[in-house]
């Protein structure tokens, strides 16, 4: 006689009862009162913002204030420095252009550079003409401040 | 353009006695030295802005220098503890030397200038206004440009008049 085969039989008295009825998750607020939360966190950190910002615009100010200030002094002084040089730079073109025929200081091959306007009015120098004659590190470290301040 | 005949001021003429001071000291001196050099220093920003020459402007520039200096020497006599302490406070706090972290060196600073030299420290924006100047240089006349080449300016009214029943188009006439 065969053994009884074994069969995946349900326990005896049957399964638990499942439970399939719906547990929706548990609200404290309701919508609107999302809405107002909202709101009400909105216009506390509005006001917070304005304040802040006032304050911050007021240091800018002050920090503008003391630039503007001191720029008056910076600027003579650079302005001197400036003239200075420009004697140097002509001084030595002279000293290089010295053998060559026909060239005159400061202009090119004796044509002007600037032909409609007054000898005696002060053109500032482009430049690549003021940083011609010393090494080139002074002209690629000056290169940003000349032409984007 | 800078040719031989071309009038150039003289080294002699440039060198003048310079300010030695680094940033942070200008930095923390520069409202109350903005209000006593405030005629000097609207003279020459005006004389460069109008002029647009450097070689004009070097007498206003030494009289801002000059009058910086004093400022400076005025108050190493009076004030050069409580400035160099400001100075440093400003120098030490920040990145951008901002005059928010150093307020309590400040007040000390600001009550001692005012003791000593009697200069109030101006409003907040005081240098952000723009200034309006009168000064006794005239102005420099510009010449207006001329195109003697130009064609001559249209007419305001077309040539025969108004159109007697508007124009064709709609809402743009």
């Amino acid at each position: 006689m065969a053994a009884t085969p074994t069969q995946d039989l349900p326990p005896k008295g049957g399964y638990a009862p499942v439970n399939f009825t719906r547990i929706p998750a548990r609200s404290y607020f309701n919508g609107y009162q999302l809405f107002a939360g909202f709101g009400v966190v909105s216009a506390v950190a509005c006001y917070m913002y304005y304040k802040t910002y006032s304050l911050v615009r007021r240091e800018d100010i002050e920090m503008r204030s003391g630039r503007l200030a001191v720029e008056p002094l910076l600027l003579a002084e650079r302005d001197r420095e400036f003239l200075k040089q420009i004697r140097r730079n002509r001084d030595e073109e002279a000293r290089l252009m010295a053998n060559v025929e026909g060239w005159e200081v400061g202009t090119y091959h004796g044509e002007r550079i600037y032909k409609t306007i007054p000898s005696e009015r002060f053109i500032d120098p482009v430049i690549n003409e003021y940083f011609a004659h010393g090494p080139s590190k002074a002209y690629t470290d000056n290169a940003f401040f000349s032409l984007f301040s | 353009m800078f040719t031989k005949d071309f009038p150039l001021p003289t080294e002699e003429e440039l060198t003048v006695q310079e300010i030695n001071v680094s940033t942070p000291s200008l930095r923390a001196a520069a409202f109350h030295l903005g209000k006593t050099c405030e005629e000097q220093n609207n003279e020459y920003m005006l004389c460069r802005k109008e002029e647009k020459d450097p070689r004009k402007c070097l007498d206003e520039g030494k009289a801002v220098t000059a009058c910086s200096l004093n400022f400076f020497r005025k108050i190493k006599k009076s004030c050069l503890e409580e400035f160099s302490q400001y100075a440093n406070c400003l120098d030490k706090s920040s990145r951008d030397m901002e005059y928010k972290y150093c307020r309590n060196t400040q007040a000390i600073y600001d009550k001692c200038v005012l003791d000593n030299l009697g200069l109030e420290r101006p409003d907040f924006g005081y240098f952000c206004e723009p200034k309006i100047v009168d000064s006794k240089r005239p102005k420099p006349i510009e010449e207006p440009l001329s195109f003697p080449d130009a064609p001559e300016p249209l007419p305001e009214l077309p040539v025969g008049g108004e159109a007697r029943y508007g124009s064709r188009k709609f809402w743009f006439q």
